[in-house]
């Protein structure tokens, strides 16, 4: 996945033939590595406001996971974003929103990838067994964090 | 002739925080995020700018706090307004709390 071109509301990308079977898999691995729910709070579990606080965040955040796969699945079936070159791969011409959206979708799948492993702390050298029991995890993690970079690379040239 | 006087405040003036009674103000509640050994560097600072408006500089400063030291404050709010950072950068599955002031 290649940075075609970048203006302050767009990026536009070109895949290869594999770059965009590997983003469709990726992204249609996402509900085998459904995220943890977070806590909204360390310190203050006791508190009334913040238990009502926890279960409106646990609804917002799935709520949120819905949208979001549904707005990436119409960016990527949408031929007018995500289109066939000749004589092969595809142009994928991303929004603002669009942006955000897979970049948010691919972190997800990367983080909820890692929690599967066993959230291994790979800065302190632990590392995954390699079995047939994580290898679709470890091949999702390290996949989403590729495309990931790509992305964030094209982001932070937008403003220096 | 009439004395005319001067409002308290004057429109269009907020009141400093600090000059106001202190029962008189909303309990803090401080947003939080947490290191954590998945999330990508870059990434973090590019939520920091996504979610507050922060320049690149201000969101690394408080990347590399978050990196560096464990944890960084990122704001002090009320419960609303803490509580939609929260969502926000739970969204991009950061680990964000918000935590009431000590």
């Amino acid at each position: 996945m290649k940075l075609l071109s970048r203006d302050p509301d767009r990026l536009v990308f070109r895949l290869t033939k594999r770059d965009h079977e590997a983003l469709l898999t990726v992204l249609r691995l996402g509900p085998l590595f459904p995220r943890q729910g977070k806590p909204i709070s360390r310190d203050a579990a006791g508190l009334e406001k913040l238990r009502a606080a926890q279960e409106d965040l646990d609804a917002a955040l799935a709520e949120h996971r819905r949208s979001r796969v549904a707005e990436v699945e119409a960016l990527i079936a949408d031929p007018a974003r995500c289109a066939p070159l000749k004589p092969s791969g595809w142009k994928l011409t991303l929004s603002t929103a669009g942006s955000e959206a897979l970049l948010q979708l691919l972190n997800e799948i990367r983080v909820g990838a890692w929690e599967k492993l066993g959230a291994p702390d790979f800065g302190a050298n632990e590392r995954p067994k390699i079995d047939e029991e994580n290898l679709l995890g470890l091949w999702a993690f390290q996949l989403s964090e590729v495309f990931q970079g790509v992305l964030l690379d094209a982001l932070v040239g937008e403003d220096g | 002739m009439p004395e005319i006087l001067e409002p308290p405040v004057r429109p269009g003036v907020v009141p400093i925080l600090e000059d106001q009674p202190k029962r008189t103000r909303e309990p803090g509640y401080l947003v939080i995020c947490w290191n954590d050994p998945v999330n990508l560097m870059p990434y973090v600072t590019h939520v920091f700018q996504a979610v507050f408006g922060w320049d690149r500089p201000r969101a690394e400063k408080h990347m590399k706090e978050v990196h560096e030291n464990g944890k960084s404050v990122l704001a002090k709010e009320g419960f609303e307004k803490a509580e939609f950072y929260v969502h926000e950068l739970q969204k991009y599955s950061l680990q964000a709390t918000m935590e009431p002031e000590a």
